[in-house]
């Protein structure tokens, strides 16, 4: 048995519906993010970043921990590069990973530190 | 109990919520089920951090195997999304992921290929929804404090990592992208955000 790709977008707005009916949590920083993934996808690039901002903003409130390590992923892993030089990456992926391994998120610190070396070996391939 | 989950220490973590079960006995569910239940979660949790599944396993089995209510055996099913995810097992997850949610009494989904013009009227749906809010407008909106619509949107959150993994086609369309935009940023000199994209994207302009 297989997973439907397809179903990602679907979850996604049901989040982000959701997030806007019932308030928000740290939840809403996937949905915003994933949100950003999607509109950044399909050519959307400001609006993009402006998901990204909101997760910035969600993060800075309390109780929002557990969210570090994913959302610094998703916002600079996946949304910052379509829009800012890629060097701008590297140290927020790399306290994506430091954050990611304090808070027992193995999974996104694994994956930060991943696109931190990716991000370095593309910028590095690229000095004369 | 705290002192178990901090500093990522869940090795040590995983003795101590052992030596807490052993101390409150076989019984333990009948004296005392708050602690026991709080015992097998975080410790089917720190199991699961520190590799130990077979035993990450049996605590989840044990709770899901309780006469309580579901909403006492959230935090087990996370962990079991979890490590069916790392397990590469996403239809396990997205299947338990749904069927927490179905519990909950919150509309869910069904793991099948969901038609363009379903996610294209979703889309549009949610982009009206969402107006033209600002981030910071988005940002002040209240605190969700209903505990059955945040356990439903953890499970949608897990669900798409599941999702998302699957996604070759999204895989393949940010890839492509991402290393266009990074060959293409790389030989400019100037702040990205001067770079007209639309070469690279027949999009919206970033400038």
């Amino acid at each position: 048995m297989q997973v439907q790709p397809t179903l990602f977008p679907l979850i996604v707005f049901t989040l982000v519906r959701a997030s806007l009916k019932h308030g928000t949590n740290a939840s809403s920083c996937d949905a915003f993010g994933g949100y950003g993934i999607i509109l950044n996808t399909v050519g959307k690039l400001q609006e993009g970043k402006e998901m990204s901002k909101t997760v910035d903003l969600l993060l800075a409130k309390p109780n929002m921990e557990r969210m570090r390590s994913r959302s610094i992923l998703i916002c600079e892993g996946m949304i910052h590069h379509w829009t800012e030089p890629l060097h701008g990456t590297l140290a927020p992926l790399l306290r994506g990973y430091q954050t990611g391994l304090q808070s027992g998120d193995l999974e996104s610190a694994a994956i930060n530190r991943k696109s931190n070396i990716e991000s370095v070996i593309i910028l590095i391939s690229h000095i004369d | 109990m705290q002192k178990a989950s901090d500093n990522a220490a869940f090795d040590s973590a995983t003795t101590y919520f052992q030596a807490g079960r052993e101390l409150l006995g076989p019984n333990g569910w009948n004296t005392d089920p708050s602690v026991m239940l709080k015992l097998h979660s975080k410790g089917a949790n720190a199991c699961f951090i520190s590799g130990h599944l077979d035993t990450m396993n049996e605590l989840i089995g044990e709770v899901l195997s309780q006469d309580i209510p579901v909403t006492d055996k959230f935090e087990v099913y996370v962990v079991k999304i979890k490590a069916a995810y790392a397990l590469v097992e996403n239809h396990v997850a997205i299947d338990t992921a749904f069927e927490f949610r179905s519990k909950l009494g919150l509309p869910t989904f069904k793991n099948k290929p969901v038609n363009s013009f379903v996610i294209i009227k979703e889309f549009i749906k949610t982009k009206r929804t969402l107006g033209s809010r600002k981030a910071e407008d988005i940002a002040s909106l209240p605190e969700l404090t209903d505990g059955r619509i945040m356990m439903g949107q953890r499970m949608l959150e897990l669900a798409s990592t599941s999702c998302f993994s699957v996604s070759e086609q999204w895989l393949v369309t940010i890839l492509v992208r991402h290393f266009l935009l990074t060959h293409y940023f790389s030989f400019c000199a100037g702040p990205a955000n001067i770079v007209p994209i639309d070469c690279i994207y027949p999009g919206e302009s970033i400038t």
